[in-house]
């Protein structure tokens, strides 16, 4: 009998993940919904406008001047608090990056023709930065990277979110201006 | 003695309650199927609905005729369970076609998963046939585990798929699904259950099934009559043009992070 416990395990599975999507379905107001309603705000990098305390935070000047200055137990607990502004950066690295996928992922469904190439390289981008994601923030974690590092990933989305706030002018020209139209 | 007699009461009301609902469950089904004109939406369900009905009222009849635990009986019982499972399938693809055909590339991409997931697991379940072909009762027990467990999986596959590109799925489309996958479910542990019963009619595995097969039949009740004769909306698109504008720049944006953490982590620490 106890082939049946296992299977019931399955089954409980099943269910959870039907009982999950369904609410998802039933949450989301679709493709089309959500280009009606995109707005710039919503896809720029909303983490970006912390950038310039993060970069305080995290520069090599900062670390010096508390060497100077603050004793031991001082220096660990700023170190602690610049630790835990990298991990809470990387979250929002992460959230930012989900924004963007999902309006790359609802283009793809809404348009006429879209390239299968690029469909398939964004999955496998998807998958990439999620692993390296998860490899950075452990070892931001553990400390084994001095987060120095995370300055470069900084200023590139910083220098990026110019670009994407074009694009989502010219989106939200199109779809006003020509409207979603029915197939 | 007194427990015998309770046990066997309640197994009189619980058949007579099962024959009642699944009678009137199949006859308003048909009704309500041809009253809302669901052949224009789902050409499968209403043939499952057509064949379902005479099959229920055969097992109505046989459960309460002696031919019930003879050979011929039996025989009905697995057969005609395997087979109602079976066609379950084409109503899952259509319904699969139906609300992703018009998105032209996430249906290619669906198509090929949905279609690879599906003979992997057609080939799985006969590899285990197989090995149960000695007994008529695991035969079919394996048959039906099989397909249940390969439908749950596509129906769970195509409501993510909806979910990841944004699909709006009808609510009729989705409740047909939503109850097809709760049957199918309980009916993997069911059918484990039903390989440690000698004889199926009156067993907990025998009940267990009617019950699911009945709240099945239910939410398609009030799936077809409360949505089926809603117009099916048309897919929405963008202009080719925007989605080519658009796309290279999101997707050199989302190639850029990727190279970034990538050249943290081969970086040496300075």
């Amino acid at each position: 009998m106890n082939s049946v416990f296992l299977f019931s395990l399955v089954t409980l599975a099943l269910l959870g993940a039907l009982y999950w999507l369904s609410r998802r379905m039933s949450t989301d107001r679709g493709a089309a919904h959500l280009l009606e309603t995109l707005s710039a705000e919503d896809l720029l990098p909303h983490h970006y406008k912390y950038f310039p305390q993060i970069r305080q935070a995290l520069s090599p000047e900062d670390e010096r001047f508390l060497g100077t200055r603050a004793n031991a137990a001082t220096r660990r607990l700023a170190r602690r608090a610049r630790r835990h502004s990298a991990l809470r950066f990387m979250e929002g690295l992460r959230e930012d990056y989900n924004r963007l996928d999902r309006l790359a992922r609802t283009l793809t469904a809404l348009a006429p023709s879209a390239s299968s190439q690029r469909e398939i390289e964004r999955v496998f981008l998807f998958v990439r930065f999620n692993f390296l994601w998860t490899l950075v923030w452990m070892s931001l974690w553990t400390g084994a990277t001095p987060i120095v590092q995370l300055r470069s990933l900084a200023d590139l989305i910083g220098s990026l979110a110019a670009r994407l706030e074009t694009s989502m002018a010219a989106l939200q020209t199109a779809t006003s201006a020509a409207g979603l139209k029915t197939s | 003695m007194l427990r015998c007699r309770l046990m066997v009461s309640l197994n009189l009301w619980l058949n007579s309650v099962v024959s009642v609902l699944s009678i009137s469950l199949c006859l308003i089904l048909l009704v309500v199927v041809f009253s809302r004109r669901l052949y224009r939406q789902l050409l499968f369900l209403t043939a499952y609905v057509i064949l379902l009905t005479p099959a229920v009222l055969v097992w109505v009849w046989l459960s309460h005729s002696p031919w019930l635990n003879t050979r011929g009986g039996f025989l009905y019982y697995w057969t005609a369970n395997s087979i109602l499972t079976f066609l379950r399938l084409f109503i899952l693809a259509e319904i699969c076609w139906r609300v992703l055909h018009e998105y032209r590339l996430v249906w290619t991409l669906a198509w090929r998963a949905l279609a690879g997931v599906a003979t992997l697991l057609i080939l799985v379940t006969v590899y285990f046939l197989m090995h149960n072909s000695h007994d008529y009762q695991a035969f079919i027990l394996t048959v039906q585990q099989g397909l249940d467990f390969t439908q749950a999986v596509l129906l769970l596959m195509l409501l993510s798929i909806g979910t990841y590109y944004q699909i709006k799925i009808s609510a009729l489309h989705r409740l047909v699904l939503v109850a097809s996958c709760i049957y199918s479910a309980v009916q993997l542990t069911n059918s484990q259950l039903g390989r440690y019963t000698k004889v199926p009619t009156d067993s907990l595995f025998d009940f267990v099934q009617h019950f699911t097969f009945i709240l099945m039949l239910g939410i398609w009740v009030w799936a077809v009559w409360r949505w089926a004769d809603l117009p099916e909306q048309p897919a929405r698109k963008i202009q080719q043009a925007t989605y080519d504008q658009l796309s290279s720049v999101i997707h050199a944006r989302l190639a850029l992070p990727n190279e970034n953490l990538s050249k943290m982590l081969r970086r040496r620490p300075e």
